[in-house]
């Protein structure tokens, strides 16, 4: 452990710019968290982070995940283009024994699913055994809730609640 | 005919009714000549006296008990294996030991995930005590070996560590964390507990570079000591940006801050955090000091 080599875990960013979806993301967790949300999962590489919620007394969702992609990366292009960031939403149901006709379920939802054409704000529901997925996805731009030391992540918190809200609609009626 | 065991009448030479005796020794007077075979016979339940010579011979080995047939359930009615199967067990029985076994199964499962996640929940009360107190989340990052997917569950283990670095916006102080779950499957964590191994640390800007490669020429030379122990204090140094940082080695038991209910106790956790953050703190200005 330890010993001079901690440090070269580290990205160094040099500026708070390189750091804005970092700065959303610490915001992010820490604004669910508060909403009784737990990050259970977080796997975060260079300008994405996969974040797994679990949702303790929801009816209906048993985890959420989120990813956080900035698209347009964290150095010059961002500079100039702004922090467009991928927003993708996996909303996952449970239900505790499959039932026979989810095999028929998975193969309907699935075929369906192939010609989807992959649009923004669009709900694919990814029907498979005991699991239910409903996914969409938003472009958003994080220079809106982050801009260096300026940070206001709660309503995007609040907005990411509502897609939730939305999703959990879709597999409402699946749920047994 | 009655059994052997069971109480009998019967009219004696005299023509006096004796018993009630057991019929086996009603049998045996007769076979002894005490009494003729003549004799009449009554017990509870005959329509009629009736002569000991004309009720069938008794059998002498008398059939093993038969265990009742068992009484055919909804389920398995009409198919002779499958009400030898689930006699006995009404339907409701049946539902509910299903349920139980499922049930079990999803807590089976749950240990599993908590042992695969615990340190990531731990990563997220973290970061919601520093960014609640202020701090910035400025860097995020999975590093470290791919544990591998576990064959009895099929659960892909996460990444062995994640590295945390806060800034504090108005200061620039950095607080830097470590964590490599020690623990990551069911069984080693219901041995030991849930352990994970942490490094924390405390950065600031040194306004006399040349503090900096001193720290780092030290480093160096510390840097050949391989040492497992806890508690290990060393200096780290970034060229990059100028910072110099104190951190320390320690062993966490996940499960002191996260139940298995996932609860994460953000007081104590803050608590704990403070503490290495406040001690680290005394380690850079004490030794920069000048």
């Amino acid at each position: 452990m330890g010993f001079f080599k901690a440090m070269t875990n580290y990205a160094h960013k040099a500026e708070l710019r390189e750091s804005k979806d970092e700065i959303a993301v610490g915001g992010i967790i820490r604004g669910l968290a508060h909403r009784g949300w737990v990050c259970h999962r977080i796997v975060a590489h260079s300008d994405r982070q996969q974040l797994g919620f679990r949702l303790p007394g929801d009816p209906v969702l048993s985890a959420v995940y989120l990813v956080v992609d900035r698209r347009s990366g964290s150095g010059a292009i961002s500079a100039s283009m702004g922090s467009r960031t991928t927003l993708g939403f996996a909303a996952e149901m449970r239900n505790k024994v499959s039932d026979p006709d989810d095999l028929a379920a998975m193969w309907r939802t699935d075929l369906a699913n192939l010609f989807k054409i992959p649009v923004a704000g669009e709900v694919r529901v990814n029907h498979q055994l005991n699991t239910v997925l409903a996914r969409t996805h938003h472009l958003i731009d994080l220079d809106h809730y982050v801009q260096g030391n300026q940070v206001d992540v709660e309503p995007l918190v609040g907005w990411i609640v509502e897609q939730v809200d939305a999703l959990r609609e879709h597999l409402r009626p699946l749920k047994k | 005919m009655p059994r052997p065991d069971e109480s009998v009448h019967w009219i004696d030479a005299a023509g006096t009714q004796q018993g009630p005796e057991p019929f086996e020794t009603l049998c045996r007077r007769v076979e002894a000549g005490q009494v003729p075979p003549t004799t009449s016979v009554w017990w509870p339940g005959a329509e009629a006296w009736t002569a000991f010579a004309d009720l069938p011979p008794a059998d002498p080995t008398p059939a093993p008990p038969v265990a009742p047939a068992p009484p055919a359930t909804a389920s398995a009615a009409g198919d002779p294996a499958m009400a030898g199967l689930m006699g006995g067990i009404a339907d409701q029985e049946l539902d509910d030991e299903f349920i139980a076994l499922v049930a079990r199964s999803w807590e089976l499962y749950k240990e599993t995930e908590l042992a695969t996640s615990i340190d990531e929940v731990m990563l997220g009360g973290v970061i919601t005590a520093m960014v609640d107190s202020g701090f910035l989340l400025i860097d995020l990052s999975t590093a470290g070996v791919v544990a591998p997917t576990t064959a009895e569950t099929g659960v892909s283990l996460p990444p062995a560590q994640h590295d945390l670095r806060f800034e504090e916006p108005t200061t620039g102080a950095r607080v830097t964390m470590s964590l490599r779950h020690l623990t990551a499957d069911a069984a080693t964590a219901k041995l030991v507990g849930h352990r994970a191994e942490a490094v924390i640390g405390y950065g600031e800007r040194v306004p006399n570079f040349s503090q900096v490669g001193q720290a780092l020429r030290q480093e160096v030379a510390s840097s050949f000591i391989a040492s497992p122990e806890p508690a290990t204090v060393s200096f780290d140094a970034d060229m990059s940006s100028g910072y110099v940082y104190a951190q320390i080695d320690l062993l966490l038991e996940l499960g002191r801050y996260v139940s298995d209910e996932l609860e994460v106790d953000h007081a104590l956790l803050r608590r704990h955090l403070a503490s290495v953050v406040y001690t680290m703190q005394t380690f850079v200005r004490t030794r920069f000091a000048s």
